[in-house]
């Protein structure tokens, strides 16, 4: 042990081990812009998250108000989409949509993530009776499909945006859970955990600050393209009147307004549909891109 | 093998009624009074209590959820309508079948163009087909159903008139239905069978058999493809669960009188018998096929076959006696 710490060598083999792990994240940022798709979908991704956050300076009108002389109107210079049954321009309902649908999408899939995360955490980490508990649990609520799911307990907290968040985003819980549990296992044995133990590290600094960043990689996939998942079952929702009501331009909840006059103004649903297939296209090949960059073997 | 499948039926039946123990208690918490739901607003507190008493709501929750269980799977009675006051079970056993249709077809469905569809791209790999597949399956995944239900709805039954627009007269009205459901796991799975299917081509073995002059077809049909639908097939259930959440919304574009017509209706209602009995129904329905799916799995997945028989490996073992019938 003596010898290897005063061999020449060593010193310059620890500095080059550094940098190298360093530049993992780069490494996979660097696969991730070879790939052409992924890309495409970064930008897509990039170019809804900016439209949702300048709705506003995007359009003249106003997504809520009423416009009695104006209504169902086909797409025009003024309104390029077209208005709806009350005379709102689509394309504004549309943008100020993306801020419902996406802060639906990545709220639900954060809220699946976070308790998912904290509940693999303690399953994998103490196991023994709590991780029983934790993967039973887990065994439960994968046995009823998720729309089912979500249908039931956005039922029982009531219709709104905040409660369908709630009602997917725990439908996610077990498939992190799952996962962070597999990666806490494999890490549990690993040398690092073991230092960390002799060095009277807290149990709650080793799960969090040092198991957990090692144990996450994963579930970045996951989330990503669980934000899409979560997009469309809300969208579904709100196709069977739960979910987010309107006048709230949501996505789902647009194309379900125009159902009414599918045979007079069909583009009324084909707009919002394919607004949110783009968006949700462009989170599926980022996922994509994510995982063949995080594990070039798995890329086939 | 036989061990196996006992086992994994004995073990579905506390899944099941731990599904409807859990679906019970979340739907107790739901905070509307159910009297006031069932006699509308003109109601005296006075009806509502006598109500609630006689449906048996005052109780407490242990007791409310015994008899719920003790009702639901003893006497196979799963209450009355609010509504309608219609048994519950009769309107199921007309409902059920047309929904276990509709997902039993998407399944196929998918099975039938996914999978074909993955293999293609895979022995494809990096041509312009691999591509066209992979984006085809890509579009597929990021459209929700009903949406393309209602689109479909409006090319082929509208525009060219060739399909009817919803109900199920004819055997006609389940296409529509089918294609759009299966479209997202037609989609799945051609991306689960293409990457599983080049992971095997790409085997040890498999370039053996190459070397020793297999037909090509032989040697994807008959050794690349067994191992390759390892992981297909349980694509193929989680997409059954799928698509018995997703018939809940496409029985209600398409109006098919299915259990999950009578769950949105049930919704709408505040019919909360209703809206519990056809979710547990749908999750039991999902329950069984996942058990159908395990057992398909170990005789597809020699590995599971070869741990039971292992165990049971005594002269005159059952399990012997059944691998000689076989050989």
């Amino acid at each position: 042990m003596l010898n290897m710490s005063v061999h020449p060598d060593k010193p310059l083999a620890a500095e080059s081990k550094k940098p190298k792990k360093q530049s993992n994240t780069l490494e996979i940022l660097k696969r991730l812009f070879k790939n052409k798709l992924a890309v495409m979908g970064l930008v897509i991704f990039i170019i809804y998250v900016l439209v949702a956050i300048l709705a506003p300076l995007l359009t003249p009108y106003d997504f809520a108000e009423f416009n009695p002389s104006g209504k169902n109107q086909g797409p025009s210079l003024a309104h390029l989409f077209g208005t709806d049954d009350f005379g709102r321009d689509i394309l504004t309902r549309l943008f100020y949509g993306t801020r419902y649908s996406l802060g639906l999408g990545i709220g639900a899939s954060f809220i699946g993530l976070f308790v998912g995360v904290i509940l693999g955490c303690i399953a994998g980490y103490f196991g023994g009776v709590a991780e029983e508990l934790i993967m039973r649990f887990c065994d439960l609520m994968q046995a009823i499909p998720s729309t089912l799911l979500a249908i039931v307990v956005s039922m029982v907290l009531g219709v709104g945006y905040v409660n369908t968040i709630i009602a997917i985003g725990i439908g996610r819980i077990p498939l992190n859970c799952r996962m962070i549990r597999a990666q806490f296992l494999g890490q549990r044995k690993l040398e690092y955990v073991e230092a960390a133990h002799a060095t009277n590290c807290s149990k709650l600094k080793l799960i969090f600050v040092h198991i957990l960043p090692n144990a996450v990689s994963p579930l970045i996939v996951t989330t990503t393209m669980g934000i899409g998942g979560c997009i469309m079952i809300a969208a579904g929702l709100s196709f069977i009147n739960l979910g987010v009501q309107p006048p709230t331009p949501e996505w789902g909840a647009m194309i379900t307004a125009g159902k009414e006059f599918i045979r007079l103004y069909p583009y009324q649903i084909l707009l919002p549909g394919i607004f949110m297939a783009v968006f949700v296209l462009a989170v599926n090949l980022l996922g994509d891109g994510l995982r063949d960059a995080m594990d070039p073997k798995l890329k086939t | 093998m036989f061990r196996y499948i006992v086992k994994r039926i004995l073990l579905i039946i506390p899944v099941v009624l731990l599904v409807a123990v859990a679906i019970f208690t979340i739907m107790f918490f739901t905070p509307e009074d159910r009297a006031s739901v069932v006699l509308g607003p003109g109601a005296t507190e006075e009806q509502r209590y006598e109500l609630r008493e006689s449906l048996g709501l005052n109780d407490p929750y242990i007791v409310q959820l015994g008899n719920f269980m003790y009702k639901t799977f003893i006497q196979l009675d799963f209450g009355e309508s609010y509504s309608s006051g219609v048994p519950i079970i009769n309107e199921l056993a007309r409902r059920f079948p047309n929904t276990l249709i509709l997902a039993i077809s998407v399944i196929f469905t998918e099975l039938i163009i996914g999978l074909p569809l993955g293999i293609l791209a895979a022995r494809n790999r990096g041509k312009i087909i691999d591509q066209i597949c992979m984006l085809i399956a890509l579009v597929g995944i990021s459209a929700p159903a009903f949406w393309v239900g209602l689109q479909l709805m409006i090319l082929f039954s509208q525009k060219l008139g060739w399909l009817p627009v919803y109900g199920i007269a004819t055997w006609k009205g389940w296409i529509l239905p089918i294609v759009a459901t299966s479209l997202r796991g037609i989609a799945q799975m051609a991306r689960q069978s293409r990457s599983s299917m080049l992971e095997v081509i790409h085997s040890d073995y498999i370039t053996t058999a190459r070397a020793q002059g297999l037909k090509e077809r032989t040697l994807l049909a008959r050794y690349a493809l067994p191992n390759a639908l390892i992981p297909v097939v349980q694509t193929l259930g989680n997409s059954f669960g799928t698509s018995l959440g997703g018939t809940v919304i496409i029985e209600n574009v398409f109006s098919i009188p299915g259990v999950g017509q009578y769950m949105v209706e049930a919704i709408a209602t505040r019919d909360y018998p209703v809206i519990r009995s056809t979710v547990i129904v749908l999750a039991i329905a999902f329950s069984i096929v996942m058990l159908i799916v395990d057992v398909a799995f170990a005789f597809i997945d020699p590995r599971i076959k070869a741990q039971y028989e292992a165990r049971g490996k005594k002269p005159g073992s059952l399990t012997r006696k059944r691998r000689e019938s076989n050989a």
